[in-house]
């Protein structure tokens, strides 16, 4: 039960949060394959069954744009931010900065 | 990469329509470049086990289409029943359903309005609903089950793909879910005759099968009898696809037969009891409306089944001469390999 309980609320609370760094690391263009392993050597591991419908979700949000081009051989999907996405992912930082400061003061003071 | 293949066409069958070709692509790039990080690390190709290792961890076919689904729906008490892959066609199945049951219940209301309070025919209906919620919830439970635990789409096919020479056969799969509906939903058909009380209800006192309908009936279980018989051999010869033909176009045949003699005949739903007065006088402009219903749906089904009847010739025909076997193998999906082919988005 209480795995259960972590579970739920671990992938709850890391759900924003790899959106934000998805974002941010796409402010350089990569493909899923390479936009993975570059979250991964930041430690933040991210399974592809997530990554990919998740570009695909915020491709229609209008906040990255892709393009098919090959490369080794292969087509591959390349996806960077939009202007739209780069405006977003300011204003996401800047609430992410605001709700790290404020948890930060929470825990010193608890 | 034979195993991808598999995976991926089991994995574009289940995806939104157009999106599949994008998404197995970019799919196919991801795990292609995993493949080949790994094959760089180990210094050799992969196995096919390793192969299918990696495909495992991806998850069956059922799991990678619904994460690409648009809608997230599903059904879930606690845990996940049904999942965003097959609800929208569970939903679709409960509407019809739910739509024939409305539709049956109606007419019937309108036959008997005076003989069954409109309080019992809604409960009646109600409890008609909720049963077929809980048969049609249970089976796709179990779909969605057999889905998740077993990939199906991929590794049984992998392993039981048929060559050329072994697409000349039947899919016992095909055997049992024939056998199925013969021998789970249809056998109540051939016993109205003798309790007609399951249609008509209270009903029974004013209405009757007509000898159009008695005609139909009567050729019920023969048909029946023939399809289990014909399911039955195929379960056990699948190779036999001549067999299966010939016994398809028999049964064609003799329901062409049985539904032009019903429409000669003609009068499915006769009064019981034609001069018994005021109440039978009521429902005699109701009679005929039904049977004029049942003359339009039966010449429908008369025509489908003429067109189906020519299909059937025409392949006995085409496998008797041309010694083409039809057989029933992969889809054109699956039989089309697969070769992702650059697009710009």
């Amino acid at each position: 039960m209480d795995t259960d309980l972590f579970e739920h609320l671990r992938l709850e609370l890391r759900r924003g949060c790899l959106i934000l760094a998805v974002l941010v690391q796409l402010r350089a263009e990569h493909y899923g394959y390479t936009l993975r392993k570059a979250l991964a050597d930041q430690g933040l591991e991210i399974d592809e069954g997530t990554l990919y419908p998740l570009l695909r979700r915020l491709e229609s949000q209008g906040l990255l744009v892709s393009e098919w081009r090959e490369e080794n051989k292969r087509n591959k999907r390349f996806y960077r931010l939009s202007p739209d996405g780069e405006r977003i992912l300011e204003q996401l930082l800047d609430e992410w900065q605001r709700i790290n400061t404020s948890l930060n003061r929470i825990l010193q003071e608890a | 990469m034979k195993l991808l293949d598999r995976y991926l066409q089991a994995v574009r069958g289940l995806l939104p329509k157009g999106q599949q070709d994008d998404i197995i692509q970019e799919l196919s790039d991801a795990i292609l470049s995993r493949m080949e990080d790994q094959e760089a690390e180990l210094g050799r190709p992969l196995t096919e086990a390793e192969q299918e290792t990696i495909l495992n961890r991806y998850g069956s076919p059922m799991q990678v289409a619904g994460r690409y689904q648009t809608a997230q729906h599903s059904v879930a008490f606690g845990r996940q029943l049904i999942g965003p892959v097959l609800f929208p066609l569970y939903i679709k199945i409960l509407l019809l359903n739910l739509a024939i049951t409305i539709v049956v219940s109606g007419v019937a209301a309108v036959a008997f309005a005076s003989h069954q309070p409109m309080l019992q025919t809604a409960m009646a209906m109600l409890s008609h609903f909720v049963f077929q919620f809980a048969i049609i919830t249970g089976i796709f439970t179990l779909a969605q089950r057999s889905g998740d635990r077993f990939p199906w789409g991929w590794k049984s096919t992998a392993a039981s793909r048929p060559t050329a020479k072994d697409e000349r056969r039947i899919p016992r799969s095909q055997s049992i879910a024939e056998l199925i509906v013969l021998v789970v939903f249809l056998p109540w058909l051939p016993t109205l005759p003798f309790y007609p009380r399951t249609i008509f209800g209270d009903g029974i006192a004013l209405l009757r099968f007509g000898p159009g309908a008695q005609i139909l009936l009567n050729a019920v279980f023969p048909l029946i009898l023939l399809g289990v018989i014909r399911s039955c051999i195929l379960l056990v010869r699948p190779r036999w696809v001549r067999f299966y033909w010939v016994m398809r176009l028999a049964a064609t045949s003799a329901s062409l037969v049985v539904l032009g003699l019903s429409l000669r005949t003609g009068e499915w739903i006769v009064l019981a009891n034609p001069g018994g007065g005021d109440p039978a006088h009521k429902l005699a402009w109701l009679a005929e409306k039904l049977n004029r219903g049942a003359g339009f749906g039966l010449m429908a089904m008369l025509v489908g089944c003429a067109i189906v009847w020519a299909v059937e010739l025409r392949r006995l025909v085409r496998l008797q001469f041309s010694g083409e076997e039809p057989g029933e193998g992969p889809s054109q999906d699956l039989a089309e390999p697969l070769h992702p082919q650059g697009r710009q988005a």
